[in-house]
């Protein structure tokens, strides 16, 4: 290749791929169409600005992400309203991931057929009353696919942060999606 | 009733406490092997893996996002401001 990747002619073509990707995560971020435009179009700016720092042959993916995520700290996290379920990475109750995993085993097969059913729209309300350190981790593992170690980077924590965020996130996530089933009678009331 | 299904063994325990990373591929082979053959035995344990897996589709389902064209545009017109700044 006779043109360095790093060149600002390449950015767009190689950047914009991510596009639909990123705007998806600012939404999760955000909660809100107008902040996710307005947070992707930035973070598009800053990397623009500094795509001669970007390490060739690294991830560019997970390189946009970290300033997506950083940007978003940055401006838009003051304006936030709080989440409902607040979350902080204490250890101690990654118990919660385990309520439901002793549930009897007709209760667990009916578990994943109702969650199979939920509508988008449910998945999406369920993830926005996550914290966001937790929904993120969540978003990035199982939308993205990105590892523990690129998780790390892209929000600026050890590895065993990240493996503590999906854990609980994971958990908190399965008992509101049980409460949606629920509230649409996918799953009989009572069984936690 | 026991609610595991069965008692749990020390393998469930230590299989469920690692669940996650195997699920994410985030274990060597060694011990990739040992959860996969724990689960592939054990009913309980395999039916938290498959939740994990359903959550996995949902999720990846209903996040699914196209993002809006007037944003792609506005992105593509700033990026040609930005350049032609950089080129004079």
């Amino acid at each position: 290749m006779t043109v360095p990747t790093t060149d600002p002619d390449v950015f767009e073509d190689q950047a914009l791929v991510y596009l639909d990707q990123l705007y998806g995560a600012a939404l999760r971020m955000t909660r809100n169409p107008a902040d996710a435009e307005d947070l992707v179009q930035e973070t598009m700016m800053k990397a623009f600005s500094a795509f001669h720092q970007f390490a060739q042959g690294t991830n560019l993916k997970a390189w946009l992400y970290r300033i997506l995520t950083n940007t978003y700290i940055n401006t838009y996290r003051k304006k936030q309203r709080q989440p409902r379920i607040s979350g902080s990475d204490d250890l101690e109750d990654w118990q919660l991931a385990r309520a439901a995993e002793h549930a009897p085993a007709g209760l667990r097969s009916a578990e994943a057929e109702a969650l199979d059913l939920l509508p988008d729209t449910d998945v999406k309300a369920a993830l926005a009353e996550l914290s966001e350190d937790f929904r993120m981790a969540v978003y990035y593992a199982d939308v993205e696919g990105f590892s523990y170690k690129e998780i790390a980077e892209i929000m600026g924590t050890p590895i065993g942060t990240v493996m503590s965020r999906l854990h609980r996130g994971r958990g908190q996530l399965r008992e509101l999606l049980g409460d949606y089933a629920r509230e649409r009678g996918l799953l009989p009331e009572g069984d936690q | 009733m026991n609610e595991h299904g069965h008692e749990p063994t020390e393998e469930c325990v230590a299989a469920l406490e690692r669940l996650f990373e195997f699920f994410d591929n985030e274990l060597d082979t060694a011990d990739a092997d040992r959860i996969r053959e724990h689960i592939a035995d054990c009913e309980p344990c395999m039916d938290q893996f498959v939740i994990a897996d359903v959550m996995k589709r949902l999720i990846k389902r209903s996040c699914y996002e196209k993002a809006p064209t007037e944003l792609r545009l506005r992105i593509h017109a700033e990026l040609s401001v930005m350049r032609s700044k950089l080129q004079y």
